[in-house]
């Protein structure tokens, strides 16, 4: 089973950051402080999205089709996503 | 289950959506017709008047559009997605599919033909009348609130509008939609 990526800290809630990266085959560590990007951020159900929406070239007609749902749900799953992404994007402008 | 009861929309809509409520509106235009039921106004039953038979047939249409065109304008100019009129129409036409049931519903009520006074001296010399109007009434509101339900589910979905926005919109697209298409039918008549 394919650990959930936690993005948000279960203490406090605040956005984590990764610390370390590591080689599985060389075992080089990298540490730092690296920030996710937004889309790592998102939920695992709008990643998948994203990554069905993608595989079916941007139609969302094609969409509707796969996921069985009308055209308008499937357009607003989207939307609802586009608005997260935008929230999270919002700090990373902020401290540029 | 519930969510086909309630929003059928989040799997149906567009022109599937459209021509599924054409078709409910057409079979409840002609159970009205039987029945002489008038279907004059958005949300609106009234028995017994007879009218020429294209008024059974254009009443819902009428209905139908008065609220979806309000509902569209309101959805362009407030919703962040990208709204098609198919949409709003499609899912505006479904959500009158329970009118039929509440057509279903006022056959328990005697039928006066457009005289009220009958029906005051029909209920006077039948007691039990007032009991059948009584059964009828209690059906019916449940009916006009799955009704109301759907449709505004319909415009949730199809214009993607959630919270206070979509409820007060809502309202105001309903209030119209009755004052218009009453003023459309009194005219037609």
């Amino acid at each position: 089973m394919l650990n959930k990526l936690p993005h948000l800290c279960p203490s406090c809630a605040s956005p984590l950051h990764v610390k370390s990266l590591s080689c599985d085959h060389c075992h080089t560590e990298v540490a730092g402080a690296f920030e996710l990007p937004p889309l790592a951020r998102l939920e695992t159900d709008d990643r998948v999205f994203i990554t069905e929406f993608v595989k079916s070239s941007g139609s969302l007609k094609l969409m509707a089709e796969k996921m069985k749902l009308s055209y308008p749900t499937v357009r607003n799953m989207l939307d609802d996503i586009i608005a997260r992404l935008t929230e999270l994007e919002q700090p990373t402008k902020n401290k540029k | 289950m519930k969510t086909w009861l309630f929003n059928p929309f989040k799997f149906i809509a567009g022109s599937k959506a459209l021509l599924l409520g054409i078709g409910a509106m057409l079979v409840t235009a002609l159970l009205c017709m039987t029945l002489s039921t008038h279907l004059d106004g958005v949300i609106d039953l009234h028995l017994g008047r007879v009218t020429p038979s294209y008024i059974y047939f254009i009443e819902p249409i009428i209905d139908w559009l008065c609220l979806a065109i309000p509902l569209y304008i309101f959805g362009r100019i407030l919703s962040s997605s990208s709204v098609r009129f198919i949409d709003v129409a499609g899912t505006s036409a479904l959500a009158r599919y329970p009118i039929f049931f509440a057509v279903l519903a006022s056959m328990l009520t005697p039928h006066h033909r457009g005289d009220p006074n009958t029906f005051i001296q029909q209920i006077q010399s039948d007691p039990q009348l007032i009991m059948r109007l009584a059964i009828t009434g209690l059906l019916l509101v449940p009916v006009m609130v799955w009704t109301v339900a759907l449709m505004y589910n319909a415009y949730s979905v199809s214009a993607n509008m959630k919270g206070p926005k979509s409820a007060w919109t809502f309202v105001v697209s309903i209030l119209i939609a009755e004052v218009v298409s009453k003023l459309i039918i009194i005219n037609l008549v």
